[in-house]
């Protein structure tokens, strides 16, 4: 035992363990702590990015004492550091990039992990806010990470952000309709739906003389989690209501012919006599 | 029928309970309750023993670890906050006192009684309420409600419109020097009791007083716990904090 204390690469190897070991117990504690204290006061992905700095920073100064220890010379590193940080620089200019972006983000709080958002066509509940990148579980189960630079450069629209929502309905229903009962009815259905809110009212917009229909927009409010429920129930509720009033609801008809045995319909003049 | 009473439910057989819209299916099997319901259109009050099993119906399936038979219904209080809508614009005058009443609807609490205790099953209206957004859409500082439209009564036997109706008494004062319009009233539930007097249900007296400046001072005034004729059925959930009662005041009127 004494002749291995005396070898002198076996003592640096343990200080080194020993330095390593105490060292992510130390750096593991203090994220914890830091995280504990944090999440009451700040947002989550605020607490969580706090953690995950105290982390690196830790662990680039563990590095630094166990290079100490065996005996490399920090200041050699440091100026070598500093050559590698500009070859550095360019190659990680995006990595860069998105971490300043991930900053902004933070800062400006236009979501939090659990709010639903749309970025282009992706739609997604918010599963993490990282410093390269956020991460969405979309609603069919997939994973997406999408870099925080595209989120300073792309609209970004955070769907849950109020607790209740608005529901937009466009429909459009035949010429021969009564558009004032139509609007009874509607307002009829939604006043009875169980998700629909009274207040804010519900919204009808007669929006248009159309092509084959009168346009008509109808929005009611709900809760943020009712969604779904909202929308099939009022969805039902309108083409039931709509079948037992007899309003008929319009759509494009389309008729195809297909080779030369089919031939477009045959018009004849008929003689008034 | 009485509504408010403790029922002895044989093994096997189904108990049908009508109480205003609602259709309730009560069934026990050894140690497993059954409860199940629906709302439709009709209004009227009925209990029935050993009816057929209901079909197109969802039951909550209820574990319990011993045999008892005995099921509860007592009232409670709306599981949000109940937004009430004054039927006519009320207009209290300067220098005046008084009080009124208005009822809400109960909720249906079904409890499983035992000699050592009392397990709360399932606790739902009697029909189906609407909802509302007390508060600014646009913003995260607001809460749902129940909404109703009631009148205001003079005393609280005209208030009680059905047997599933709890009456709120409301004390309004104005010390202001202009009218106050009393257009509608947020209800914070959750700070309330329920007290039984006679065959009414009551909660404690909630008191305005509208000050010089129009500022409204709202508080809850215990003085039916003194009542020796009254009997606590329900504590309140949460105790009182009364900046928020005035919070909920001060977002109505901002919407108003």
């Amino acid at each position: 035992m004494e002749k291995l204390l005396a070898n002198q690469y076996f003592l640096i190897g343990f200080k080194s363990l020993i330095v390593i070991i105490a060292g992510s117990i130390l750096v593991k504690i203090i994220s914890l702590m830091a995280g504990k204290i944090l999440k009451k006061k700040l947002s989550s992905q605020t607490h969580i990015l706090i953690k995950k700095f105290i982390f690196y920073i830790g662990w680039v100064i563990i590095i630094m004492t166990v290079l100490n220890i065996v005996g490399v010379k920090i200041s050699v590193v440091l100026g070598a550091a500093g050559i590698m940080g500009i070859a550095f620089g360019f190659a990680a200019q995006t990595s860069v990039a998105n971490i300043i972006s991930g900053l902004f983000l933070i800062s400006e709080k236009s979501f939090s992990i659990g709010d639903v958002i749309q970025i282009g066509d992706t739609v997604g509940v918010v599963d993490s806010v990282d410093l390269l990148s956020i991460k969405l579980k979309k609603f069919n189960n997939q994973y997406v990470r999408i870099p925080n630079e595209n989120f300073i450069k792309s609209e970004v629209i955070n769907i849950t952000k109020y607790p209740i929502r608005r529901l937009d309905l466009n429909l459009g229903v035949a010429y021969k309709e009564d558009p004032e009962k139509v609007r009874d009815i509607l307002f009829e259905i939604a006043k009875n739906n169980e998700y629909v809110l009274d207040n804010p009212e519900p919204n009808f917009i007669f929006t248009d003389f159309g092509k084959s229909s009168l346009k008509i927009f109808f929005g009611v409010w709900f809760q943020k989690q009712d969604y779904i429920a909202t929308k099939n129930s009022i969805m039902f509720q309108i083409k039931r209501r709509l079948n037992e009033e007899n309003i008929e609801i319009p759509f494009p008809h389309i008729t195809v012919y297909r080779g030369e045995e089919s031939k477009p319909f045959q018009f004849q003049k008929v003689n008034k006599n | 029928m009485n509504l408010w009473d403790k029922y002895n439910l044989k093994n096997n057989k189904y108990y049908f309970f009508k109480i205003g819209y609602l259709n309730l299916w009560i069934h026990k099997k050894d140690e497993e309750w059954f409860i199940g319901y629906k709302y439709d259109t009709e209004h009227h009050y009925n209990f029935l023993k050993d009816v057929k099993k209901p079909e197109n119906i969802e039951w909550n399936q209820y574990l319990v670890s011993n045999t008892e038979s005995n099921i509860e219904i007592k009232p409670s209080l709306p599981d949000k906050p109940l937004l009430i809508n004054s039927k006519y614009d009320l207009y209290i005058l300067p220098k005046s006192e008084n009080i009124y009443f208005t009822d809400i609807p109960a909720f249906i609490t079904i409890n499983l009684v035992s000699t050592n205790e009392s397990i709360e099953l399932l606790s739902i209206p009697t029909k189906i309420l609407s909802k509302t957004w007390v508060g600014n859409p646009s913003s995260e500082n607001g809460v749902v409600s129940y909404s109703l439209t009631s009148k205001l009564y003079k005393t609280y036997e005209e208030s009680r419109n059905n047997p599933v109706s709890i009456v709120v008494p409301l004390k309004i004062q104005n010390n202001s020097l202009t009218p106050f319009n009393f257009t509608a009233l947020n209800i914070e539930n959750r700070f309330l009791s329920i007290f039984q007097k006679e065959n009414t249900f009551l909660t404690e007296t909630i008191s305005f007083n509208i000050k010089k400046n129009n500022q409204v001072n709202i508080r809850l005034n215990k003085d039916i716990y003194k009542d020796k004729n009254a009997t606590l059925i329900k504590a309140p959930i949460d105790k009182m904090e009364r900046n928020l009662l005035e919070k909920s005041f001060k977002i109505l009127k901002n919407i108003k």
